[in-house]
This record gives C-alpha cells, sequence and structure tokens, in this order.
C-alpha cells in the first residue's frame, strides 16, 4: 500500500527526470500481449520489476503484491516499434571529415529534438541513432529509447558499432570513396609498424617531463614496461613490434580504426545499391570482417539479393520500400516490393521509417504496407521489433517482451498495424514515458485549438 | 542518235562514244534549253523505289520518264543512279522577329542570303537542290515560307505555308507575352481569322500531346502539318499517318519511336531546321531507313515527301512536268558508300564532283 | 454483330461483379451482393449469391471509384498551363494544356481514383476554367503507352479558379532595379490579390450593363466571370490561411457567389464556424499525418526558407543526390540561420539577392532529394506553401465536420510521384485516424467529393443507371493493409492487381 503510494506520488514527476535514475515496477493485465517472440496472449499480463521483464503470461499471472497493476481490458500491448538506423535526432548527420571513426553520436544526440518526443508518440522504443552516409568511416552509434534529458539516460545499448560507407561520399565517385578507405587503412598499418619499431627499439615512450626527469639515465628496457597493456592491434600480418602497441599508442583519431579492424566493432556498410552491395562484401571478406556487417541497403539494392543471402548477413532497409524504374525504351514502370525479394531469399531484414515520399510514413504504417503487398504479418512486424534488435545484438533485451527484456513497451487501443489504432502509453524500463492524455500538442491538434 | 557534246556543254560524265578528233560539235546554243535524254542505271521514282528509266529533260523541267524513251536529243548513258535532287523541308532564315507577337507579313524570301557560296556547295555537295527557307518560328504566327533552288538566284515560289508556332520555349516571351501554351491558343485563335492562307497549309511547331490537341481545336479543318521534334513519343499516338517535318532524333527510345510511328503510318519530311547542315538530312535518312527497314519511305522522306510538306508540287519528283533538280549517284542514295557525282538545277549542271583518279 | 463481339473482348469489360461487403458511397453498406454492369453503366444491385462467372474474391470489399475532388493530375507546377502574362485568364482552358497522358493519371488509377476535377495551378489569380475528368479510358497519345489509358475530358468548364494568399502574386516585381518584363505588375500582396479579383468582377458587372444597353465586343474572360455572378458557373477559391478563407467568405458576401467552394483550406480548421455559417464548403488538400506540420510545431519560417534556400553545409558539393537525403531539417536550419531574405512576403522559393549562391542545380537537387516534390516537413517548397497555411492539423476533416462544414478530401499533387502514399484513400484512412467516422471518410471521397464537382446523382456513388466506375478492395478499404485489386471505369477494368 505504501510503495503503491509512493509508486503514484512518483509518477506526478515528469517522466524524463525519473529516466534518469529510475527503474521501475509495474504489471499491466491487457486485452491483449503481442509478445514478438512467437506468442500472443489474450487477455495477457506481463510484469516489469526493476526496469526488466519478469513474466509474461495469459490473464491468470500472478502479480507480485509489491508491484502496480494496470488493467487496460481492451487495450494491446507489444515491445514498440524499433528504427533500426537512423541519423535523426543528431544535430548533423556527417562531419566533414571522410575518415572519422573518432566521432561518436553520444556528442551529437539531442535529447530535447522534436524528433524523439514524437517518435515516442508514436510508439517507438528503441531507436539505433547512427552517423549518416556522407562518409567513408563515419563514427560509432548507439541505440537510444526516445525519452531522457540526457543522452546517457536515453541510452539502451552503446555498442552499436560504427558507420562505414561504401556507397560513395556526396559528389565522390566510387573508386575515390574506396581509395580512401585503403588510403586510411594503409596510413594506420604504416604508423603502427612505425609505433612497433620505436617501441621495439627506442624502449618506452615518455609519456611527460616528470617521468622523463624520474626516469634513470640508462637506456631502458621498454619489453617488460609495456607488456602489460600492449596487444591492442590484434588484425592484420605480424609486424616488429606489434604486440607491444597499447591503446595510448596508438593516435586518437586512429584507435577507432584498429578496433575496427579487429573485429570488435559491428560495421553498418551503407550499400544503397547493388553494386554497393557487391563491393561491400568483398570489401568486408578483404578485410575478414564479414561477421560484423550489417547491410545498409535501398530498395535499388534488391538485385543483389543473392549476394546479401550468401553473406549470411542481416539486412536495415531504408530509403523506402519500392524500387521503381522505368524501361530505357518504353517508359514502363517496373515496380518491385523488395521486402517481398528478402522476405523469400529468407534474409532477416528491418524496414525503416520513410520520408521519401508523401504520406504517412512511421513504422507502423510501413509495416502495414508489407502486409498489404502479401508480406506474412509475423516477418513485417519482426521488421520492425526483433530484426533492429537482431541487428543491435540486443536480442535479449530489445524488440520482445520476454523474461529478461528491457520492460519497454507501449500500450495501443488496437492492432498496432491497425492504421487507426492509437497509442495510449509508453513505457520505458518499467516507468511510464508517454500518456496520451497529456500529451499536450496533439490534444491541441484534436480539438482543433490555436493555443 | 548520240551527240557529241563538248565537255562544257556536258551535265555529267558520260561518254559511251569516244570523241572523233578534230569534230567538235557544240551542243545545243546557250539561248536555247539545252535537252537531254539521260539514261542511267536506276531512277529514284516518286514513290520512292528505284527502276529503270529514261528521262527526258527539255529545259528545266522533266518531260518524260519511262523504260526506254525514244527522243532526238543527245543520250547521256550515266553510270549510277538518278536521283530528284533532296528538298529541304524545312530551313530557317538566320534572323528573328521578336518585336511582335505575330509577324504575319514577314516573307521568309525577303530574308535569304544569295550569295551564301558556301552554303549553295554545301547543300550541292549533300544532295540537295532545293530549300524551304522559313522564317524562324520565335512567334506563334511566324509568317510565310519560300523556296528556292540551290544555286538559282531567284525564289522558285513565295508565300509557300504559313509557319506558326505552339512550342513554349520558341514563343514564350517575357515582356510581349505569352507566357505559356495557353497564352499562344489565345494569339493564334485570334490571328487565324485574319490569315489569307490561299490553300496553302499551315506549318505548326508543336511538342507536346497538348499543343496537338488544342491546335486541332483552334484550326479545325485548316489543313497543316506538324514540325516534330525526335522525342515525339510523348504525343506521336495523336498524329495518325499524317506527314510531319522532322529534323533529328537520336537514341534508342527515339529510334524505337519512329519504328512505331512509321507502323502506323506516319509519314516524314526531312528538313534541316535551324541546323544549317544539309549533309545530316541524308544521314538522318538512312537512319530512318535503317530503324524502319522502308527505304522508299526514307527517300520519299527526302523527295516528294519534303516537296509535299513544303507545299510545291514540281520538285522533288522525277516525273514528267517536273523541274530538273536532279542527282546522280554512284549508288543508292541511301547506301552510305555511294558518293555523289553531279548535280543539275533547272536543267543546268551545277556541281560535278571531281572524279577519283583510277591507276592508269 | 462479331465485330462488336471483338471490340469487347478486347476492352475487357466486366459483367458481374460480387463482393462480401459493398459500400454504396453515401454511407449505407451491403452485403454479401453483387453487381451486373451493362454498357459500362451499373444495370442492377442485388443482395446474395451471385451468378455463375461473376468476379467474386473472398473477403473483397466494393467501393464506387474515388473522386478526387482537388487534384493537379496533368497539371505542372507553375505557369505551364496557365498564361502569366496576364493574371486574369479567367477564359483559359485547362482541359486544353492538362497533360492528359501523364502517368499521374495511372498512379491515381492505381490507387482507385476514376475520376478527379483538374484545378488549374495557382500562378494566376485567375486561374481559368477547371476540368472534370475520368482518369482513364482516353485515347493515348503517347507512343508506348497501352491503348486507352489515358485521361478522358467530362467536363470542359468545371468551374472558374481563384486564387487567394501569396501563389499568385509569386513572381510579380516593381520595376526597381530588374529588368521589365510581363511580371513588372501589380498585385505582389495578397491584398493586391483581392483587389485584382473585386476589379475583374466589377468590370464583368460594368460588362454586364453595357451588354444590355447596346453592342459591346464579346470579351471572353468576363463572360467566364459573368457566369459565376448568375450562378451558372462553381467558383472554386483556394485559401490556405484562416484569413484567405475569410477573405473568401468577404468575397462571397460582396458578390453575392451561390457556388464558392474553398480549396485546399490548410488553416480552414481556424474559420470552420464562419464557413458552417456561410455555408460553403470545403476541398482540404492532402493531409499531413506528421505532427511536424501541426500548429504545435514544425520547421520554422527560417527553417523554411533555409530548406528552399540553403547553402552548401560544408566544403564538398552537395551535387550527388544519394548522399543529401541525409541532411536533416536541423542540417538546414542551421545553414539558413546564414540567410538573410527579406521577409514573409518576398521569400519565394527562388534566391533573392542575399542568399550566399549555391548552384541552381544542386538546390534543385536538394530540393529533389529531401523532400521530392511534397513531403511533410518541406509542404511548402512544392506548389508554394512556404509560410502558407503552415499550421496544419490533419483532424481537420474531423474538426470541420464537427462544425457543421460540408467537406471533401482532395489529393492535390499526391499521384505525381509513382510511390505516393498519399492518394485518396490515405486521406480517407488519416482522416479516421484523426478522428473522422468511417462512413464519413468514404463518403468524403466519392459522393460528398463528387457533389463539390458538380457531379452530384451521377458519381460518387453506387446506383442504378450511373457509371460503373468500381474499386475492388482486398479488405476494409480503410485498413492500412488493404490494397485495390480491381479498378474499373465505366465498366472497363482499367487496373488488375488480382
Amino acid at each position: 500500500m505504501r510503495i503503491q503510494l509512493l509508486s503514484s506520488l512518483l509518477f506526478l514527476l515528469p517522466a524524463s527526470v525519473l529516466l534518469a535514475q529510475e527503474e521501475g515496477s509495474v504489471a499491466f493485465k491487457v486485452g491483449t500481449v503481442l509478445t514478438m517472440d512467437g506468442q500472443e496472449f489474450s487477455p495477457g499480463t506481463v510484469i516489469v520489476e526493476h526496469g526488466r521483464i519478469t513474466a509474461v503470461g495469459g490473464g491468470d499471472l500472478e502479480i507480485p503484491f509489491d508491484v502496480l497493476l494496470k488493467e487496460y481490458p481492451d487495450a494491446t500491448l507489444f515491445p514498440g516499434f524499433s528504427e533500426a538506423h537512423t541519423s535523426s535526432g543528431l544535430d548533423r548527420a556527417n562531419e566533414n571529415v571522410p575518415i572519422a571513426p573518432f566521432l561518436n553520436v553520444k556528442d551529437s544526440i539531442d535529447p530535447v529534438s522534436f524528433y524523439f518526443e514524437d517518435e515516442l508518440r508514436n510508439g517507438t522504443t528503441a531507436i539505433g541513432v547512427i552517423p549518416g552516409n556522407n562518409c567513408v568511416i563515419g563514427g560509432l552509434g548507439r541505440v537510444v529509447a526516445p525519452a531522457g534529458m540526457t543522452v546517457e539516460a536515453m541510452t539502451l545499448d552503446d555498442a552499436m558499432g560504427m558507420k562505414v560507407a561504401i556507397g560513395p561520399k556526396s559528389g565522390w565517385s566510387r573508386s575515390a570513396q574506396l581509395a580512401e578507405m585503403r588510403e586510411a587503412i594503409g596510413t594506420l598499418h604504416k604508423d603502427l609498424v612505425r609505433k612497433g619499431q620505436d617501441l621495439l627499439h627506442k624502449g618506452k615512450v615518455i609519456v611527460d617531463k616528470e617521468k622523463a626527469d624520474e626516469a634513470d639515465d640508462e637506456p631502458e628496457d621498454d619489453g617488460d614496461m609495456w607488456d602489460l597493456t600492449g596487444g591492442f592491434v590484434r588484425y592484420g600480418e605480424d609486424f616488429p613490434g606489434k604486440e607491444l602497441i597499447s591503446e595510448e599508442d596508438v593516435d586518437v583519431t586512429q584507435r577507432g580504426l584498429v578496433r575496427l579492424l579487429n573485429g570488435e566493432e559491428r560495421l553498418w556498410l551503407w550499400c544503397p545499391t547493388s553494386t554497393d552491395v557487391f563491393h561491400g562484401r568483398h570489401w568486408a571478406e578483404e578485410l575478414g570482417l564479414l561477421d560484423q556487417v550489417v547491410f545498409v541497403v535501398t530498395p535499388s539494392a534488391w538485385k543483389a539479393a543473392d549476394i546479401l543471402k550468401s553473406s549470411g548477413r542481416p539486412v536495415a532497409l531504408t530509403g523506402g520500400l519500392w524500387h521503381v524504374e522505368n524501361d530505357p525504351i518504353t517508359w514502363e514502370e517496373v515496380r518491385t516490393f523488395v521486402p517481398t525479394i528478402l522476405h523469400e531469399a529468407g534474409i532477416p531484414f528491418s524496414i525503416a521509417s520513410d520520408k521519401s515520399r508523401m504520406g504517412p510514413d512511421k513504422l507502423g504504417y510501413q509495416a502495414a504496407v508489407c502486409v498489404r503487398e502479401g508480406i506474412p504479418r509475423a516477418t513485417a512486424l519482426a521488421a520492425v521489433t526483433t530484426v533492429p534488435a537482431l541487428l543491435w545484438g540486443m536480442e535479449d533485451r530489445s524488440g520482445a517482451l520476454k523474461v529478461g527484456a528491457d520492460g519497454n513497451f507501449v500500450l495501443m487501443d488496437g492492432d498496432p498495424l491497425d492504421i487507426g489504432a492509437k497509442v495510449l502509453q509508453v513505457w520505458l524500463r518499467g516507468v511510464k514515458a508517454y500518456d496520451r492524455e497529456s500529451d499536450e500538442r496533439l490534444q491541441r491538434m484534436l480539438e482543433g485549438r490555436s493555443r | 542518235m548520240l551527240h557529241l557534246a563538248l565537255l562544257f556543254a556536258t551535265p555529267f560524265a558520260i561518254q559511251t562514244t569516244p570523241m572523233e578528233p578534230g569534230v567538235a560539235k557544240t551542243g545545243p546554243a546557250e539561248t536555247t534549253p539545252a535537252s537531254w535524254l539521260l539514261r542511267p542505271d536506276g531512277v529514284i521514282l516518286p514513290d520512292g523505289t528505284v527502276q529503270n528509266m529514261d528521262v527526258l529533260v527539255v529545259g528545266d523541267r522533266i518531260q518524260a520518264v519511262g523504260p526506254d524513251l525514244e527522243s532526238d536529243v543527245p543520250v547521256l548513258r550515266l553510270s549510277g543512279i538518278l536521283s530528284p535532287g533532296f528538298v529541304d523541308a524545312f530551313a530557317r532564315i538566320s534572323s528573328a522577329e521578336n518585336y511582335r507577337r505575330t509577324t504575319p507579313q514577314l516573307q521568309a524570301s525577303d530574308g535569304i542570303h544569295w550569295d551564301d557560296v558556301d552554303y549553295q556547295e554545301a547543300c550541292w555537295k549533300a544532295g540537295v537542290t532545293g530549300v524551304h527557307w522559313i522564317p524562324q518560328p520565335s512567334n506563334v504566327v511566324s509568317g510565310w515560307g519560300t523556296f528556292s533552288a540551290v544555286g538559282e538566284s531567284h525564289v522558285r515560289q513565295s508565300q509557300t505555308q504559313a509557319v506558326v508556332s505552339l512550342h513554349p520555349t520558341q514563343v514564350v516571351d517575357d515582356r510581349l507575352g505569352p507566357g505559356s501554351l495557353p497564352g499562344a491558343l489565345e494569339i493564334l485563335r485570334a490571328a487565324l481569322p485574319t490569315m489569307n492562307l490561299k490553300g496553302t497549309s499551315l506549318l505548326a511547331y508543336v511538342d507536346s500531346a497538348e499543343a496537338v490537341r488544342s491546335f486541332r481545336t483552334v484550326v479545325g479543318n485548316t489543313p497543316h502539318h506538324f514540325v516534330v521534334p525526335g522525342s515525339l513519343a510523348s504525343f506521336g499516338g495523336l498524329l495518325g499517318d499524317q506527314l510531319v517535318g522532322l529534323a533529328s532524333f537520336e537514341g534508342a527510345r527515339q529510334n524505337e519511336t519512329m519504328i512505331r510511328l512509321h507502323k502506323r503510318g506516319l509519314r516524314f519530311a526531312l528538313g534541316t531546321d535551324g541546323s544549317r547542315n544539309p549533309a545530316g538530312m541524308r544521314h538522318l535518312a538512312m537512319r530512318l531507313s535503317r530503324a524502319t527497314k522502308d527505304p522508299a519511305a526514307a527517300m520519299r522522306s527526302l523527295t516528294s515527301a519534303a516537296a509535299e510538306f513544303a507545299g510545291l508540287k514540281d520538285v522533288g519528283r522525277v516525273e514528267s512536268g517536273a523541274m530538273a533538280d536532279l542527282t546522280l549517284w554512284s549508288g543508292h542514295p541511301l547506301d552510305p558508300s555511294s558518293k555523289l557525282k553531279a548535280v543539275m538545277v533547272g536543267g543546268k549542271t551545277m556541281y560535278r564532283a571531281t572524279p577519283v583518279e583510277t591507276q592508269p | 454483330m462479331i465485330f462488336t463481339l471483338l471490340l469487347l473482348s478486347i476492352q475487357n469489360p466486366v459483367s458481374v461483379i460480387a463482393a462480401d461487403r459493398i459500400h454504396l458511397g453515401d454511407g449505407q453498406v451491403l452485403g454479401p451482393a453483387f453487381i451486373t454492369l451493362e454498357n459500362g453503366k451499373v444495370k442492377s444491385i442485388e443482395e446474395g449469391t451471385p451468378p455463375q462467372g461473376a468476379i467474386h474474391i473472398a473477403n473483397a470489399e466494393l467501393t464506387p471509384g474515388l473522386v478526387d475532388a482537388y487534384s493537379f493530375l496533368g497539371v505542372n507546377i507553375g505557369g505551364y498551363t496557365v498564361d502569366e502574362s496576364r493574371e486574369s485568364g479567367a477564359s483559359q482552358r485547362l482541359s486544353e494544356t492538362a497533360n492528359l497522358d501523364h502517368e499521374a493519371f495511372q498512379n491515381a488509377v492505381r490507387n482507385g481514383v476514376t475520376s478527379a476535377f483538374l484545378s488549374p495551378d495557382s500562378a494566376n489569380v485567375f486561374g481559368g476554367l477547371a476540368a472534370f475528368v475520368k482518369t482513364s479510358g482516353g485515347d493515348s497519345a503517347h507512343v508506348f503507352q497501352k491503348a486507352g489509358t489515358s485521361a478522358r475530358v467530362l467536363e470542359n468548364a468545371a468551374a472558374l479558379k481563384i486564387t487567394l494568399g501569396n501563389d499568385a502574386a509569386n513572381g510579380n516585381h516593381s520595376p526597381w532595379g530588374r529588368p521589365f518584363d510581363y511580371k513588372t505588375r501589380r498585385p505582389t500582396t495578397r491584398m493586391g490579390t483581392v483587389w485584382e479579383i473585386r476589379r475583374q468582377f466589377y468590370k464583368a458587372l460594368d460588362y454586364k450593363k453595357a451588354k444590355l444597353q447596346g453592342d459591346v465586343e464579346t470579351n471572353a474572360d468576363l463572360e467566364v466571370m459573368l457566369q459565376v455572378l448568375d450562378g451558372r458557373l462553381p467558383l472554386r477559391v483556394q485559401a490556405r490561411r484562416s484569413n484567405d478563407v475569410q477573405t473568401a467568405l468577404r468575397l462571397k458576401e460582396e458578390f453575392g457567389f451561390t457556388r464558392m467552394v474553398v480549396e485546399e483550406g490548410t488553416e480552414a480548421w481556424r474559420a470552420r464556424d464562419l464557413l458552417a455559417q456561410a455555408g460553403v464548403a470545403v476541398v482540404t488538400g492532402p493531409a499531413y499525418d506528421d505532427v511536424t506540420r501541426s500548429i504545435a510545431t514544425g520547421p520554422t519560417l527560417k527553417e523554411l526558407r533555409a530548406l528552399a534556400n540553403p547553402i552548401p553545409v560544408c566544403c564538398e558539393g552537395l551535387e550527388d543526390p544519394t548522399a543529401a537525403g541525409d541532411l536533416t531539417v536541423e542540417d538546414l536550419a542551421a545553414a539558413g540561420e546564414h540567410n538573410d531574405s527579406q521577409g514573409d512576403e518576398h521569400s519565394h522559393g527562388h534566391l533573392d539577392e542575399h542568399t550566399v549562391a549555391i548552384s541552381g542545380l544542386a538546390q534543385d537537387l536538394l530540393l529533389a532529394t529531401t523532400a521530392p516534390r511534397y513531403d511533410a516537413m518541406l509542404a511548402g517548397s512544392s506548389r508554394n506553401r512556404r509560410g502558407e497555411g503552415d499550421k496544419a492539423t490533419p483532424a481537420m476533416p474531423f474538426l470541420l465536420h464537427q462544425a457543421g462544414v460540408y467537406c471533401a478530401l482532395g489529393s492535390a499533387e499526391a499521384h505525381d510521384s509513382a510511390l505516393s502514399e498519399a492518394s485518396l484513400i490515405h486521406q480517407a484512412r488519416t482522416a479516421v485516424r484523426w478522428g473522422l467516422d468511417p462512413s464519413l471518410a468514404l463518403a468524403m471521397v466519392t459522393s460528398q467529393a463528387a457533389a463539390l464537382c458538380g457531379q452530384a446523382g451521377k458519381l460518387g456513388v453506387i446506383a442504378k443507371g450511373l457509371d460503373a466506375d468500381l474499386v475492388l478492395w482486398s479488405g476494409d478499404p480503410l485498413a492500412g493493409t488493404s490494397r485495390p485489386l480491381l479498378v474499373i471505369v465505366e465498366g472497363q477494368i482499367a487496373a488488375d492487381f488480382r
């Protein structure tokens, strides 16, 4: 009782303040629970304790005594939509510098951006924010929830991966793009070889004057000193001194590239067209990095479906669902619905919201379009829930309502694919982050109020 | 009946019998028209086909065409194919009159450069013997066309056809208007009743289906021919089996367009328009012939159809009564390896290709 | 007889079509039922099991062919179909200059739209005479197009169009510092536009008097205006901002227009009570299902100006369209801070003197990629919506209906792109999402739309004796997961997606 009172007091405070520290506990009994985990419960119950889901089941599931119970017998509960890959919410999508493995979206995400407010309103619970496509190596991304006053509060996972673009930067040619990449890797290699030699022959690197002054006058023997922190470079052929190189030895602008080449970063490989898929796969294989790759494609890449399939890697489909081209002579339109191609090839794919054309474009709508065009409902829903989680490496935490997952979910008054269904509430880590009834902006629009 | 003709008076490289030494027989006196019975390997007829015919030229006209003609004029056995000189169906004179929205009084004949010998020679070398000059189509009603033969210093026919344009890029005028097609239509509507067409046709520059449809609404039964761009796929379906003026087309899509339109019966009249490149006409006809696989139609587009487009009945045809504007080719004119041998305009030799030196 | 049969078989007509639910267009729903067609008309509607040979697909639902009450199908933006050399081209006919073979008509058919009102462009104060067309069945001018897939004009003079607001004044300029051309004229402001309208209508009234008194040279433009004043021709008024809507109502009162309809009406919801009082109907433009464009917030004018007049955000060029799509409004707003535009009335989407030059090509590419033709965030760059009624709400049809305003939905240029998800049926779905009753939503794209095009009782409903314009949907037409299976125009199958 006391705890319930305390909990209800907590809900008077702005959700964003809560999210900074709070991981709540709540239980929902609703008309339907879509777990995205292969099960549907009607009626259903979801229990969240300390920010994580501890139980999912039917209407008869026992609720712990110290968890607040909320009942919505006509509503549907589901994990919420996931935007697998976007550069929205950033101050600017890309930096000028083509090779920028040192950039991180945590320095650019604007928590107050209207984008996040609107995503929350539409029932999105996880967004993979990553630098844009206008780069060669763009920087690191992270998975955030669209609520929180600080980037840290929003972050669900900071190891989303590195953005690498095979499709050329604006104004560049394809060969220039890959040449830049090779040059960066080549330069890195030269630098590392030189560093290795330095360490081997010159001994300890002087890190500050004091230490230098304290140092012995006799020539230093570096080997023992750096054994403990060396071994940062774990890719490629051996060269003298390789094992001695530590992270601090490598220039700060190149460390990200070393990690990338080591195979320690997921690679979001921007391959917009089918040609790019071919080159991207080749590039990744050459470096032995194919297992880290997520192919980020546009609809025109459907022609490379067999390359994608044989790579065994998943795909993030962005920039629309349809590919349209005209026969060069008759101008007859050939339209291809790309999710069908990917689905039939058995490639796991996520879809994205799409501002490149008129009309509604949010994730739920896009999934409904997939069903409209013949994709099975389960695949369409997976493309906006579990597959993004797969791409992020967060299958056990995000995308599905199962025990151990984050307590992130959305309450709707209808099926998520129903265009008329409204998002009633959004809960993140067991704490309410959005309530339609207190959505002032929305209410003003619905009521036709100017102020 | 072989008259020995002096080289200077002889139109073509001939002589099936050697000249008797010492016997010089002049041709007919220069004051009286020369007459020749031309006997080439083949003649291009008005339907575009090649047939074995003789052509009787009297003065500046063709008097008769037929197999094995009998006549007491000198017979010239010609090696090669005789074609009507190509008619440039529409060639723009250089200046444009932009100070008014309509210039119905403007006549192309007033703008011809009679002393442009370079252009004359370029026409002859390209096998072109007649040019239908038209005013620049920079106004909705641009004025009257005129026809002159290449090398003659007078107009053969003035006020051939009236040129109008519904091509927005041509007629739009920032100061006077019109701003676009609807404005041009209003101007045409108002101007048409005031034009005395005297049985001639309108030559109308169009570039879109809207232009074609609305033009037809405005002019009704007034005879007209359209001048079309190579990119006429968007409105070609409206043209049926009309005669249209064409100056160029390129690319696979335009090629395919020509093939389809030809199948529907569309007829072409080739012209240089603004290019001032007479040699391009023959190349265009060759490409048309290759695409449509109909060389006769391609020949017509250079000759009889082109003349029809210009409203002329007595050029571009090898037939009795037509002007003797003829060209002699070493083979079929549409064969790229054929060379032009000689050009006759109005019964007079205007041009002869330098004979190729052969090994002795 | 044989020839007729052959003709029929080539043309692919339908004789009987059945569905589990048939929406008649006026709110009634029948089902299961079947419709018999003859000679392009509905012969009968009967409930029960259909006869042998009828087209019948499980779970499919039938609606009347959708009527687009406000569209720019085949109408290029700007002065292509209206002659801008004068502001009043009241007698110019859109039916003569619209591109009836445009692929937009095929996109419309694909989305179930069988007839459409073509509205003249807003480049002139008096845009001329609108056209009403069937979206299929016309002779194709295009060599590569399938026969009979072009639009077919039904009405040459469906309404007179006038435009309030900034659009028409756009491009007109004072004589200072610019070469003199036909755009050196008034109006250059909103009030100048209204002055031009008044001036012309008063001229028409004078012309009427002069005609009665004696011989007067026929003026085609003024004749059209007289028809409007007499109520023989409807008047369409494009008004986006709420003050423009109010101006329209004022003009109605002044001249006594009896058949006036407000077009687009982006902020009509703000004047909904006035509209209801005056009994004026509204055909809405495409809705923004994006809160970004709502009254709540949205790109600021600064951002919108920046979007149309961007400076390069970095040293690299912006020539490559594939990458520019990543630029967000925030990017460009930041760039736009460097812009020094003159002010609201003069920011017209072309570069002004103060803008740092970016090549026209790059700007076009930027606009084309960040907002091809029409984008919720940029819905000002297309057809000059910028700065005009950016206070939109997708709940407008609901709000208008609630206030008692007769309303229909229109798609404007939504069909220009092959990938559009903003066609009429999507407008109806969006309206339902934002509160409108589903049967009303369907009526607003069928019977009510037809009524606002002067086709009441002729189109937009399935009834005996009317044209057989029908759409068979794979499910509930208002569900996002439904698509058209068959689109039938006057008894002929115009699109088949079974």
